[in-house]
């Protein structure tokens, strides 16, 4: 859910969504590349590549609509599963 | 670094079911994430770090493709399982229809074959150097019953090591091995068929040996890497040779070169392999030795059912 939602913000490469990742959350980096991977073969993302310059061209992932209804999806489900366990544990709910 | 790092990576995931441009793919990102890493300032120590090592990535990468494997080998294991069954109702049809029962026996040896071609899942070399000892015993048998063969037929055995030395990655080396080996057969079946002096022609085989210790990185004659193997190609010929002239033992003595093979995969193949890999010429071994010492023909390809009753046991 994390890496739909990185992607639904902005167009990343994949260093790029490793690196940001791992700056915020506590993760394990070598699975978030097939976690790519088996997004985009589920249709989730889509992948063109841009010139850099010098360097060769990158591939970057953008998400599709099916991907972005999907993380619609997964966030309502994170949600309610957070405002049940603010209620039992209390603290704020936006 | 990087090199090896994706060298590494393909090599592994090409033991998958998978296609060469997934394969490609998987590398050509890698490649850019490696490259990523290096931009930003990491060491490849780092990098691979934040990669990921090599096992962790393709035991990511391949979570489906496995159970895909999982599920050929248990297809293929089916095979294995029923060819007794059939070779059984096969033995017995050639027998009662045409009175075949010899050499109907010999359509157990499908057991072990249909074993190897289940199992082996490499190139043509190699699933014909897995094949190579019953076409030679197949050969050599029907050489020996139907026209007393025996010698100079226990010749064929040769393709064993000819045919295992071509997986070698150096084709000139195996193309001499080979020269190399027909010249020795070439003087042993000419002195033996003009002189009527196979003792004198089995010197021959000194042509293939002393190019084997030149050539000593070849795995038939390897005395640094695989001296066992190269010991029981040795042995087995002098063994062969000498109780044959002795004691006339053609038509059995034979079997000790089904020892190649067994040595080899003792010596190479990873512990828990072992012995279901070496079922079909200990099967092989049992199912001759009891026909041809005790004339339990009809029961000696019972023998045969080791190879899947073991394979069975070790899977389950």
């Amino acid at each position: 859910m994390c890496v739909l939602s990185l992607i639904s913000k902005k167009d990343m490469y994949g260093f790029e969504v490793i690196d940001t990742l791992a700056k915020e959350i506590d993760v394990n980096e070598n699975t978030v590349y097939p976690i790519l991977r088996r997004l985009t073969a589920s249709q989730y993302f889509e992948t063109y590549m841009e010139s850099t310059g010098i360097a060769a061209p990158r591939k970057y992932y953008r998400i599709t609509p099916l991907g972005q209804s999907k993380m619609d999806e997964y966030m309502s489900e994170w949600r309610k599963f957070l405002e049940g366990v603010f209620r039992i544990l209390g603290g704020i709910v936006e | 670094m990087k090199q090896e790092y994706l060298a590494q990576l393909k090599a592994r995931l090409n033991d998958y079911v998978m296609t060469e441009s997934e394969i490609e793919d998987i590398i050509n990102d890698y490649d850019q994430m490696y490259e990523d890493g290096l931009s930003k300032g990491l060491s490849d120590k780092e990098v691979i770090a934040y990669l990921g090592t090599i096992p962790k990535v393709v035991r990511e990468l391949t979570e489906n493709v496995a159970l895909k494997e999982e599920r050929r080998s248990k297809n293929n294991n089916k095979w294995v399982a029923v060819m007794p069954f059939v070779s059984l109702i096969l033995f017995f049809a050639l027998g009662f229809g045409w009175n075949l029962w010899h050499p109907g026996w010999m359509v157990f040896l499908l057991i072990p074959v249909v074993a190897i071609l289940a199992n082996v899942r490499q190139n043509a070399i190699q699933l014909l150097t897995a094949l190579s000892p019953f076409i030679a015993t197949t050969s050599f048998l029907l050489l020996g019953f139907y026209y007393n063969m025996w010698n100079p037929g226990w010749l064929v055995f040769w393709i064993i090591p000819i045919i295992g030395v071509w997986n070698d990655s150096n084709k000139w080396k195996a193309f001499g091995f080979t020269i190399a080996a027909l010249v020795s057969m070439g003087i042993y079946l000419y002195v033996g068929m003009v002189y009527g002096d196979y003792l004198l022609g089995a010197l021959g085989f000194i042509v293939v040996c002393v190019y084997g210790i030149f050539m000593s990185n070849f795995k038939l004659f390897d005395f640094k890497n695989s001296w066992q193997v190269s010991l029981t190609v040795l042995l087995s010929i002098v063994i062969y040779l000498l109780f044959g002239f002795l004691f006339q033992t053609w038509a059995y003595m034979w079997m000790v070169f089904l020892f190649i093979p067994i040595v080899a995969i003792l010596s190479h193949a990873h512990a828990k392999d072992q012995l279901v890999a070496i079922m079909p010429f200990i099967s092989t071994i049992l199912f001759f030795s009891l026909g041809f010492f005790f004339g339990w023909w009809s029961f000696s390809w019972l023998a045969f059912l080791l190879i899947p009753v073991v394979a069975i046991l070790k899977n389950a």
